[in-house]
């Protein structure tokens, strides 16, 4: 994975995500959306096959590049919930 | 979040996942059928070929054979320490040599590796007449469904909202129970109960037959019945736990590289 | 490149001053090409 900041100011970033698809980052948007601090997160994949998707984040004045860290940890805490409530069920 | 599991073979996984998102799910499926590594024929080496296919057509069919493998004891072959020249942790060898006549099927080939086999051994490849001779090396090496479909895991993977079915005031017509096409209505005493309430397809025709609008069809935004299937290469349980995995280490990745942005 | 003649099954090696195809020994005019005795690398895709 790759990162480059197409625009930056203080409230508000786009970043491209190299090589990622909507699997992470439509996550990573509910994620971001259920933060108070975001006014608006979306994602957009210029086209299907060929682009990477940039990733937009305004807030209300919060450090953006810290909201999308802790949305990111969010999916990875849901993750391990995941891994560990199935671990523990297919046991059974 | 809490899952309750239907049904877990080794091929096959239902399960009601509830407390999720939507998007979550959908990674899940999406992580299923494109990220999850396994082992694939990726290069046939045609030493003899003198059946009716052409060797294209014949590394084509090697390629997407299901290969049984612990894949983590692989690696990518461009992440692997010989440089992706090839090496015993980034690739095994699969070696397949008949004669004529007879049917050449998955499980006459032999591996280099004995961890390292077709998930099917009645898969056939080519049908030999007399004379007809193949001798083929094929290399199989590690990647994922985004890549080529023949290193898909999971193969016919889907949810839907868990579906809710509530049935009010009555008057036991049983129109309902005639037209729903899962059949998951029954007629008891004077009242319509459900009985496989996860098989409900979410039609609506029985809320659409219904004289009185004594039933109701919802679903539950938060809970999804999954299923996936693997062609093989790993159980179903591994592949769920894998695809969990997978979005882990890519939000992961995330997070390191905005660590360094500051 | 060895080429093959289909009636006397002998290798014939094709004489490209003579205008045309033919085998030098039974002079029989089908030949076929046969397989190089050389691996062929194929992509499973």
């Amino acid at each position: 994975m790759e990162l480059t900041i197409v625009n930056k100011t203080e409230n508000e970033i786009s970043i491209k995500v190299v090589g990622e698809t909507h699997t992470l980052l439509n996550t990573l948007k509910t994620a971001l959306l259920n933060n108070k601090h975001v006014e608006i997160a979306s994602y957009d994949i210029k086209h299907t096959t060929i682009s990477d998707p940039i990733l937009f984040v305004r807030t209300d004045g919060a450090d953006p590049i810290a909201i999308i860290k802790k949305a990111a940890n969010e999916v990875i805490k849901e993750c391990d919930e995941f891994i560990e409530i199935f671990t523990k069920k297919a046991k059974d | 979040m809490d899952i309750d599991i239907i049904e877990l073979s080794e091929r096959k996984a239902r399960f009601v996942l509830s407390g999720v998102s939507a998007s979550f799910a959908n990674a899940l499926r999406r992580s299923t059928l494109a990220e999850v590594p396994v082992l694939a024929i990726d290069d046939v080496n045609i030493y003899d070929n003198t059946s009716v296919l052409f060797d294209e057509q014949l590394a084509l069919r090697l390629g997407l054979i299901p290969l049984k493998a612990n894949a983590k004891n692989y690696n990518y072959p461009e992440e692997c320490s010989c440089g992706g020249l090839g090496c015993a942790s980034c690739q095994v060898s699969l070696t397949l040599s008949a004669e004529g006549p007879k049917i050449v099927h998955a499980g006459d080939m032999v591996s280099t590796d004995p961890d390292v086999r077709p998930a099917d051994s009645s898969i056939p490849i080519v049908e030999l007449k007399e004379k007809h001779k193949v001798v083929v090396e094929a290399v199989a090496r590690l990647g994922t469904g985004r890549k080529h479909s023949k290193w898909q895991a999971g193969v016919a993977g889907g949810y839907k909202n868990m579906p809710i079915l509530i049935i009010g005031d009555c008057d036991t017509c049983g129109k309902c129970v005639e037209v729903c096409p899962r059949k998951i209505l029954k007629l008891e005493g004077n009242r319509v109960k459900v009985t496989e309430i996860i098989e409900c397809s979410l039609c609506k025709l029985c809320e659409k037959t219904c004289d009185m609008n004594a039933i109701k069809v919802s679903d539950d935004p938060e809970s999804f019945v999954m299923t996936f299937e693997t062609s093989g290469n790993i159980t179903a349980s591994e592949l769920a736990i894998e695809a969990a995995g997978s979005i882990k280490k890519r939000a992961g990745q995330l997070v390191e590289i905005l660590e360094t942005l500051g | 490149m060895v080429y093959k003649c289909t009636r006397c099954k002998r290798a014939v090696e094709i004489d490209y001053q003579y205008s045309g195809i033919r085998c030098p020994y039974c002079g029989h005019r089908i030949l076929v090409k046969e397989r190089p005795v050389l691996v062929k690398r194929v992509k499973a895709e």
